[in-house]
């Protein structure tokens, strides 16, 4: 009996564009966070969390997953159903368990007792999202929320895409306030401006405030210095002492 | 622009980490844009306009050496901002050199193409392009394939506004001296 070759294995090329290339060079951008009060195996408190940056696919599946939860969780719920599936908290609270699952990552410290702390590239919480929100209180998942939040702030600023505040907005919005402080026009043009902005806005103004009351206080040192030095006019050269001897002048 | 085969827009954006990649949008027929919202109707409601801009990116935007991504779930690899901004880009650059007669106003397009052809700098153009006809018992029969060199099915919505512009421009330019 004649034995047959195997058939050889079929050679599968991907084909990828220069543009995809580069964006896979870019690598997984992951920013590392200290939490506590979360534990992990063996009830080993977990002291850092890695948010990983996902790709807009991946956020469309962590959305598609909230919807498909949702469906699960209120089917056979007859109209209490039919009114929790439009209700936009449970929906909301849902994607955001999704996304967090996605994208947080165990951290280790690489190597200990450095303070360095890497991501595995494990899922934080190995459980999945449903073990998330049988486990996490609504304040954990609004913490690690606050957090992914700080580091899609973070990546935005490395990326360069993130709202630039330069010294004339920093301005422009001093003027504004500073002119319409009685009425609610700050207010009204500050309503639609992100968190993250704002916190910049306040501590480039808080800057701006101490180099100013610096300044002033340095002219009124300044001011206080020459007033209590008497003036030019008044001052006279000490004279010889006892026991000097006076050249004459040539 | 659209008297081009392949009518492009340069892009000034970049993608980050490939600055030194050019992008630049290349004009789609209907029946990309419509296998466009095909694939977005395949997807689950909630993730429908990532998946389009995702799909509307693959199809229209070029790099030197070709298509910028090779399918749409390629171009899903970017993250959500970056996804947007590009997409806006791609989406502004279409309106300007891709018109299309699903979504575009056509009668500015039109009036706008008919002006262009009456212009004489244009004049050349405007007659090769309207004596691009087969003439028999029937009538006129159209055949702007001839002006491009492409079959028919090549060619994209904005050369037939083109075409359509010129043939009009003629036939006024024909009753004025009537």
């Amino acid at each position: 009996m004649i034995k047959q070759a195997p058939p050889p294995a079929p050679i599968v090329t991907e084909r990828k564009t220069a543009l995809e290339r580069a964006i896979e060079a870019r690598g997984e951008k992951v920013y590392t966070f200290p939490v506590s009060g979360f534990f992990g195996l063996g009830s080993k408190p977990i002291l850092h969390i890695g948010f990983r940056m996902q790709g807009s696919l991946e956020d469309d599946a962590a959305v598609v997953a909230a919807h498909k939860y949702l469906d699960e969780l209120t089917r056979g719920a007859g109209d209490a159903g039919a009114a929790a599936r439009v209700d936009g908290d449970l929906l909301d609270n849902a994607k955001t368990v999704e996304a967090l699952w996605r994208c947080t990552r165990e951290a280790e410290e690489q190597p200990e007792g450095s303070g360095q702390w890497k991501p595995t590239g494990y899922p934080a919480f190995m459980g999945g999202a449903r073990w998330m929100r049988e486990h996490l209180t609504k304040r954990e998942l609004a913490m690690l929320l606050n957090l992914l939040g700080e580091a899609k702030r973070k990546d935005g600023l490395d990326r360069g895409i993130a709202e630039d505040i330069d010294d004339g907005a920093v301005e422009a919005v001093a003027k504004m306030c500073g002119e319409h402080a009685g009425n609610d026009i700050p207010e009204q043009m500050l309503a639609g401006t992100a968190r993250h902005v704002l916190t910049h806005l306040v501590v480039l103004l808080s800057q701006k405030l101490a180099a100013a009351r610096l300044s002033v206080e340095t002219l009124l040192r300044e001011q206080e210095a020459l007033e209590a030095t008497p003036p030019k006019s008044a001052q006279y050269p000490p004279g010889p002492s006892a026991g000097d001897v006076v050249e004459p002048k040539p | 622009m659209l008297l081009d085969p392949h009518p492009e827009r340069s892009l000034t954006c970049r993608v980050n980490g490939a600055e030194d990649v050019p992008l630049r949008v290349r004009a789609l027929r209907g029946i990309d844009k419509a296998l466009v919202e095909d694939e977005t109707a395949r997807a689950p409601e909630a993730a429908r306009d990532g998946a389009f801009i995702r799909g509307l990116v693959a199809a229209a935007l070029w790099t030197p050496e070709g298509p910028a991504f090779s399918s749409s779930e390629a171009v899903g690899a970017l993250p959500h901002p970056e996804l947007l901004e590009l997409g806006r880009h791609v989406a502004e650059a279409l309106c300007v050199c891709s018109p299309m007669y699903c979504g575009s106003d056509v009668r500015a397009w039109e009036r706008t193409l008919e002006e262009g052809a009456l212009t004489g700098g244009n004049w050349h153009e405007t007659l090769a392009l309207a004596s691009c006809v087969d003439v028999s018992l029937a009538g006129i029969i159209p055949r702007p394939d001839r002006y491009w060199g492409v079959p028919l099915k090549r060619l994209l919505d904005g050369h037939w506004m083109v075409y359509r512009a010129a043939r009009a421009a003629v036939e006024k330019l024909k009753e004025k001296k009537t």
